[in-house]
């Protein structure tokens, strides 16, 4: 066995030990050690990723595969993880929790789905699936003594295991006609099975796989789970499930049904561009009737995750593109989005759009960042995401889908309304009375300004990105 | 040039940010500083600009995003000048006009600066992807002037202003989109494109991407029935706000059918040319007939707007060379016009705290000079000769009348009901008794007078001389009506 191939997921999962052990020995006072360890173990982790052959070797006894792709999610991934860190430190000392824990929690969570990224075979792919999903659960309900994030915690667990356990069903159910658990190999043989005496199975399976991964993105209808396990996780976990475990879920959709039922494309497509368009207009329109930011932010993400799954659906290797360069322009939006948050929610507000009243005059920089956030969801210029939608409605347009592309179109008019209301309340509402400064620690400030830089690169000159995510799409569709 | 033309304001706004924001004096000297650099750059451009050459000039090119073959491509013709230089003017006369802002001054110059440099954008981008990059761009500024500094329904109008564009600009981009794939995937700048669409787009294709790039641009000229918008985000506006709003905004959907949906799908314009007559007399009709009913000042003469843009429709429409002259006419003229007006409609509510036509009155005896000007405007928005609003129109009509003949009699009708309501305007503001709490009001003060008279000698010089004007669009017109196939 060679496991130099997965030496960053080591690194991680080894750097989440070492916290679990030296957190004991650790006192209070000095957590945030522990918090440059993690960061650290991200680092590390990322640097080896890079130093990784990427030439589409497989290792592992065709566990896993080192592609572009591999590459691409290793590394979005453990950004993405490094953010919720950076942000994250203040939010969960200021409420005594143990920040040992958590960080180690954030580090395995991360490992799972960087085990997904690289993942060559339904089998590993699964596991780290459930690594992923295990820690989110405790995660979710890791303020112990409140409620809601029980709340949260208990629902996510019991529809996540429902997932995974369809979603199971659904693979065995292919590995019964096909014989293998290997994702390049079930296409072919899947197409083959089709004509053969048991045909019929193989739409029980793509049906139980397709409805499981929109458990996981939250597609409507199968999004009902989302908005009370969002709303009621910690803040910093809500961000982190809006991104990874959303993004997490698009890895195992574009493995499994992209590359591994490709051959069956033409059946997918057209189910995956109803579910997109349906999450989206479902996402947006009931986003506009909260009042709470997290709970609103949570329709978004099921909104957004409607544009993305539209980029999945058209089945050609530009809607993959433009679907991975989207995911980009989501992590860094969404992240910088509940940067602002957790630094209101530090001191406990900022979780009621209320709470947002006259923070453009209370603290213009705080404020213009969000508004910068908002826009980049909306799609207006200069942010990441007008180039993400270009990206998208030009997949969409191009796969022969224009009906989706006018839905993205008018679902962004419709996601104003709700957007721009935390912009009015931030600028036009007057400052409340005995509303107090809200102070960041400096790792706090590094993850908003390099979100806030990661938006606003992506938004002047994204042609990097754009080329990146060409070449990490190369190999999804066959 | 182009760019530094462009980045200017955009500078100016990186500049005010950095100052403190009690220096409301100096925040104000920067903003009309910056919105100053794009008007001198423009004289020198008029002067070295060949006016008889087709085609574009002072052009930057360079790739944007090679990925989706995005240029950064800058270049103006006849048509861009002109609509750079109404900009530019109106931007220096909405800064001196914003001078008297008291609240969050920074942050309303930071916001007036950036649009600037979006609108400037709007007018010499000349790639499809970049034309609607910087059309998105005035959005957000132009929420946030309206919402913060508006009037009592500035939220709600605000909202409705951006959703409104919002969505015929992604609509937009999905027809933009579409032509790129269409014609091969290789470029989005407007002057290849046009030799591309003929050929590898059919005909029905066409007719569905014209009508998706016509809607877009009509809300935002506004057309009847896409004007609802208008009335609310011009009557909520503060007044420099509303002046850039009538003036430049509205003609970025004139420009944007002549520079794009024109150009691009000829026979499709060509097909619907008639329908974009009546609507365009309809628009011409219904916001005279609105305007007539109204009893805010402010009201009035934001129907006003759409009644006027109704004609640039009909000139569209016709698509001979004098009709295109007349639509570009009409629009630079009401971008005068409109802005005196807005700029009037300012100066007495200042003074009186009321829009209330019927609470107005008289005001010839408090304010001789305002009422004066006020009655220039009015005289200008009616189409009298001698005044700019008077050539456009006759160059509008004179050539409909050679094509759509009923059309022609229907606006002229509108005419007649456009005089009408001025009429009732100067008779309501400025002739009749005197109301007693009107006795004694300030006089019309320098600053007002900076922001008008460059206005009125515009209005007064393009109508007497209105060769200036089209010497400079008749190219570009030609031009337009060539790729429509000799009109």
């Amino acid at each position: 066995m060679n496991f130099a191939a997965v030496w960053p997921e080591i690194i991680l999962a080894g750097v989440g030990l070492l916290l679990v052990l030296l957190d004991p020995f650790i006192p209070a006072a000095r957590q945030r050690a522990l918090g440059a360890l993690c960061v650290a173990g991200m680092v590390a982790a990322g640097v080896a990723s890079w130093l990784e052959p990427r030439g589409g070797g497989v290792a592992l006894a065709g566990m896993v595969v080192l592609d572009p792709f591999s590459l691409f999610f290793r590394l979005v991934f453990l950004v993405a993880g490094l953010l919720v860190a950076l942000f994250s430190f203040d939010f969960i000392q200021e409420r005594g929790k143990d920040l040992g824990e958590f960080l180690a929690l954030l580090c395995f969570a991360t490992t799972g789905a960087m085990v997904m990224a690289i993942s060559w075979d339904v089998v590993s792919l699964y596991v780290g699936l459930e690594l992923l999903s295990i820690s989110s659960y405790i995660l979710a309900a890791f303020l112990r003594d409140e409620p809601r994030s029980h709340e949260a915690g208990l629902k996510y667990l019991l529809n996540g295991a429902l997932a995974s356990a369809v979603l199971l069903f659904g693979l065995s159910l292919a590995y019964g006609l096909t014989g293998t658990t290997a994702i390049p190999d079930l296409s072919v043989n899947l197409a083959a099975a089709l004509s053969q005496q048991y045909g019929g199975i193989v739409w029980v399976s793509l049906g139980m796989i397709l409805a499981a991964l929109a458990f996981k993105i939250a597609a409507a209808p199968f999004h009902l789970w989302a908005p009370d396990a969002y709303e009621g996780a910690p803040t910093p976990v809500t961000g982190y499930l809006m991104v990874v475990a959303e993004t997490a879920g698009f890895v195992a959709l574009l493995r499994l049904v992209s590359t591994g039922m490709g051959s069956l494309a033409v059946h997918w497509s057209l189910w995956l561009a109803i579910l997109g368009v349906v999450s989206m207009t479902v996402g947006n329109v009931t986003a506009l009737w909260q009042r709470n930011l997290k709970r609103m932010l949570a329709y978004s993400s099921i909104a957004q995750g409607g544009y993305i799954l539209a980029g999945v659906a058209v089945a050609t290797q530009g809607g993959v593109a433009s679907t991975l360069f989207y995911l980009i322009t989501y992590l860094f939006t969404t992240l910088g989005c509940f940067a602002v948050i957790v630094a209101l929610s530090v001191r406990g507000e900022g979780e009621r759009i209320v709470d947002y009243a006259g923070l453009g005059q209370r603290q213009p920089w705080l404020a213009g960042l969000l508004t910068l956030f908002l826009a980049s969801y909306v799609g207006i210029p200069v942010t990441a995401g007008f180039m993400g939608k270009l990206g998208l409605i030009g997949a969409a347009v191009h796969g022969q889908m224009a009906w989706v592309a006018v839905a993205i179109a008018v679902n962004s008019a419709i996601s104003i309304g709700y957007y721009w209301s935390v912009a009015r309340t931030m600028w036009v509402d007057p400052v409340p009375a005995g509303a107090g400064r809200i102070l960041q620690s400096p790792a706090a400030v590094i993850s908003l300004a390099l979100s806030a830089i990661g938006v606003v690169l992506l938004g002047i000159v994204p042609q990097v990105f754009f080329q990146v995510s060409a070449w990490a799409s190369a190999g999804v569709i066959r | 040039m182009l760019t530094i033309l462009l980045f200017a304001p955009a500078l100016g706004a990186l500049i005010v940010g950095l100052l403190p924001g009690a220096a409301k004096r100096t925040i104000g000297a920067v903003a009309v500083a910056a919105l100053g650099v794009p008007v001198l750059l423009l004289l020198r451009l008029l002067a070295t600009f060949h006016y008889g050459v087709r085609g574009l000039q002072a052009v930057e090119r360079v790739p944007w995003i090679p990925a989706w073959h995005v240029q950064y491509f800058l270049g103006i013709d006849g048509l861009s000048l002109v609509m750079l230089l109404l900009a530019a003017v109106i931007g220096v006369i909405a800064a001196v006009a914003s001078l008297g802002i008291e609240t969050r001054v920074k942050e309303y110059f930071i916001w007036l600066l950036v649009m600037q440099t979006g609108i400037l954008g709007v007018f010499c981008a000349q790639d499809l992807i970049l034309f609607i990059f910087f059309f998105d761009i005035v959005l957000v500024p132009m929420y946030f002037l309206i919402a913060i500094w508006g009037g009592p329904r500035r939220e709600y109008a605000a909202l409705k202003f951006l959703i409104y564009t919002f969505t015929g600009s992604v609509l937009m981009l999905v027809a933009f989109l579409a032509i790129y794939f269409l014609t091969g995937g290789q470029t989005f700048a407007i002057p290849d494109l046009a030799t591309l669409i003929p050929r590898d787009i059919g005909h029905a294709g066409q007719l569905v991407l014209f009508a998706v790039i016509f809607v877009g641009f009509a809300i935002k000229l506004p057309m009847v029935p896409l004007h609802t918008w208008l009335p609310d985000a011009h009557v909520e506006a503060p007044t420099p706000i509303s002046v850039i709003l009538a003036a430049v905004l509205l003609k970025i959907g004139g420009y944007g059918l002549l520079r794009i949906a024109e150009p691009l799908l000829p026979q499709a314009a060509h097909t619907f040319a008639l329908a974009i007559g009546v609507l365009g007399v309809i628009s011409v009709i219904y916001a005279a007939l609105a305007a007539m009913s109204q009893h805010d000042f402010k009201k009035l003469v934001a129907y006003s707007s759409v009644s006027h843009m109704g004609f640039v429709l009909l000139g569209i429409a016709v698509a001979t060379p004098l009709s295109i002259d007349g639509a570009i006419f009409v629009m630079v003229s009401h971008g005068l016009i409109s802005a005196m007006l807005f700029l009037m409609v300012g100066v007495f509510y200042d003074r009186t705290h009321t829009r209330e036509l019927s609470r107005l009155g008289g005001m010839y005896q408090t304010l001789p000079l305002a009422g004066t000007i006020l009655a220039f405007a009015a005289l200008g928005n009616l189409g009298l000769p001698a005044l700019s609003g008077f050539v456009g129109e006759f160059f509008t009509l004179a050539a409909v009348f050679g094509t759509f003949r009923l059309l022609a009699i229907w606006a002229v009708v509108g005419l007649v009901l456009i005089a009408a309501y001025n009429l009732i305007l100067m008779q309501r503001v400025v002739m009749g008794p005197l109301r007693p709490e009107w006795q004694q009001l300030p006089q019309v003060s320098v600053r007002e007078l900076v922001t008008l008279v460059p206005l009125m000698c515009g209005i007064l010089v393009l109508g007497v001389v209105p060769a200036v004007l089209v010497n400079v669009i008749n190219t570009p017109a030609a031009q337009i009506v060539a790729r429509l196939g000799g009109g």
